[in-house]
């Protein structure tokens, strides 16, 4: 049954991905411009430009050029990156994807750390000044420029106070110390935005069901009020939000392109930005395919983990 | 009339959105006047660089003179422009194909709606950066890219309401009598998307305001010496060390925009929708 309800999500997960990489080939071949043309600036001469169509195999029919992407995608070949020193995109692609995982990871934790509580205890005092403080305060969140916080966050620590560097990377392998002093304003940066949006749906999540019957009847019995909330309540809220959290994931490995951009943060979406500059056409589908897999990704997970933790959802 | 008076009351007695309301309105007729009652021009020089912020340049000058708070009044036109243009595209593109789909289901809404996740699949700015970075970068491709991606959004949002409303006694009598699918949609189904409708264009111009900038924040969107908050902003991080003010400024009346639309939206939604408590 289960195996069954998996096998049918999985199924689900590659039709996705196969209509997202032909709306990828689509946005890329079919839009008005030309890859030739891009990289080489405004006026190439006519043979030039023949040649390096020739060279890119944009002179071959359309359909050819869909299912040479489509198959070369599926076995990992991304294509060369053409103006970025002639490496493999996917050797591009990979390391970044992963840079911007651990950004987007610790900035899901740290959303949650915050929203979970604040969620909880606005939604118990519903009306208060304490629920309205953390509305607003969720609202402002959620309105803030993610890369004006980091702006704000690098004139404090990195200019005004000089303790941590102002963007950048270094990786583990030259010292975990090094690594956690660049990780450390991007992640708030991204942390705190993430917090806002998490914390306006474990607040609404938590209100609706504190208004249902089971919850009156637990009160009624005379259970104190901390298990009503937690065991009883707590419980059912915490099932939509699980989804919540994922489709938050996904956005985030997505929207992290300007926060990256900001520090200096070398991954998906700083490649993606690089990659347009240098017009690297082949860079930036490859990228922009592999943010969409990922959520596309997430998301079969958190299919599969509602399942799991919600008795009442039936595997068909 | 007696019921939306007391909507409109409701929807007054909360002050955020008041606040909201204000906010906006400052600021919308602040630039639409901006040439009658600024002293400065936004495009030419008033003063040396980098002057620090005094009584003459309330935020000071930017890198070749010219005065930043005239600049930040007149960018939020292309703020305000792109937000409204972008959401109507959407709106536009939306209505129909999620009455469409909910309205005929089986295999149209099967085709529609898959076509809706597959854009759901592109973390929002990835589909309006894939779009730019072939279209080119303008004030247009903006809008369309913005505008695009929201497409789906709404769709869902009509969709969702027309399979709410579509087996009720009232639509089902208007069947019987014989109305036309085109009839049955426009007067009797859609009318019951509006409240719905009006809170998410008001929450999706905020989003499409912050993407906007983002957009321009990357040189991604408008073209100089146009001022545009998100543009300022990156010009303001680059010389952040000299002039900070520069850096904080725009950023700020991006912030101060958008959470007045998501202050309006929010409030609204309370109003609006008393199912909902988000």
């Amino acid at each position: 049954m289960i195996l069954r309800f998996i096998g049918q999500r999985l199924l689900h997960m590659l039709l996705v991905m196969w209509m997202v990489a032909t709306l990828v080939f689509l946005i890329f071949r079919i839009l008005p411009g030309d890859p030739a043309q891009m990289i080489l600036g405004l006026e190439p001469s006519r043979a030039s430009l023949e040649a390096l169509r020739e060279q890119m195999g944009l002179n071959r029919p359309l359909y050819v050029q869909y299912f040479d992407w489509l198959t070369s995608a599926m076995r990992g070949d991304l294509g060369i990156a053409m103006t970025q020193g002639e490496r493999p995109v996917t050797a591009m692609v990979i390391p970044a994807l992963f840079r911007t995982l651990e950004l987007a990871g610790l900035g899901i934790i740290i959303g949650l750390v915050v929203a979970v509580p604040v969620g909880i205890i606005a939604a118990q005092r519903s009306g208060t000044w304490v629920d309205q403080l953390a509305r607003f305060s969720a609202l402002a969140g959620f309105s803030l420029p993610s890369y004006w916080l980091g702006i704000l966050l690098m004139l404090t620590f990195a200019y005004a106070w000089d303790i941590l560097p102002a963007g950048g990377y270094s990786s583990i392998g030259d010292g975990l110390g090094k690594h956690i002093q660049y990780l450390i304003l991007p992640t708030v940066t991204v942390g705190v935005v993430t917090a806002a949006i998490l914390t306006r749906f474990m607040r609404a999540g938590m209100m609706e069901v504190l208004r249902l019957d089971y919850v009156r009847t637990a009160r009624a019995k005379g259970l104190p009020e901390r298990v009503v909330t937690y065991r009883h309540a707590l419980r059912n809220a915490l099932l939509p939000f699980v989804t919540v959290v994922g489709i938050n994931f996904g956005a985030l490995v997505g929207g992290m392109v300007v926060t990256e951009q900001v520090f200096a943060w070398p991954g998906l979406g700083w490649l993606i930005i690089q990659s347009i500059n240098v017009r690297s056409y082949a860079v930036v589908q490859g990228a922009v395919l592999m943010t969409a897999a990922v959520f596309v990704l997430v998301n079969l997970i958190v299919d599969i983990l509602y399942a799991f933790i919600d008795p009442r959802v039936s595997y068909q | 009339m007696n019921r939306s008076g007391r909507r409109v009351r409701y929807f007054l007695r909360d002050r955020t959105a008041i606040v909201g309301i204000v906010m906006l309105l400052v600021i919308a007729t602040s630039t639409i006047l901006a040439p009658w009652i600024l002293p400065y021009d936004f495009k030419s020089s008033a003063g040396f660089p980098f002057e620090p912020p005094s009584w003459q340049h309330w935020l000071g000058t930017d890198e070749i003179g010219r005065d930043i708070f005239t600049r930040l009044v007149y960018g939020a036109r292309v703020s305000l422009a792109v937000g409204l243009v972008s959401t109507t595209i959407a709106l536009i593109g939306g209505i129909p194909l999620g009455l469409i789909s909910g309205y005929f289901g089986k295999t149209t809404d099967s085709v529609i709606m898959r076509i809706m996740d597959m854009m759901f699949a592109f973390p929002a700015i990835i589909l309006a950066l894939a779009i730019i970075a072939v279209l080119g970068p303008s004030l247009v491709n903006a809008m369309l890219a913005i505008g695009f991606m929201q497409i789906p959004l709404f769709a869902r949002l009509v969709r969702s309401n027309v399979l709410g409303v579509k087996n009720l006694d009232f639509v089902q009598a208007a069947v019987a009598q014989g109305a036309s699918n085109r009839r049955l949609l426009g007067v009797h189904v859609l009318p019951n998307c509006l409240s719905s409708l009006t809170v998410q264009f008001t929450l999706t111009v905020a989003t499409a305001i912050l993407v906007e900038a983002a957009l321009s924040f990357l040189g991604l969107g408008v073209a100089p010496p146009q001022p545009s908050w998100g543009a300022m902003l990156d010009t303001g991080r680059k010389l952040m060390t000299v002039a900070p003010v520069y850096a904080i400024a725009p950023g700020a009346a991006i912030f101060i925009t958008v959470l007045s639309f998501n202050l309006i939206g929010d409030t609204l939604r309370d109003t609006l929708d008393p199912h909902q408590v988000a």
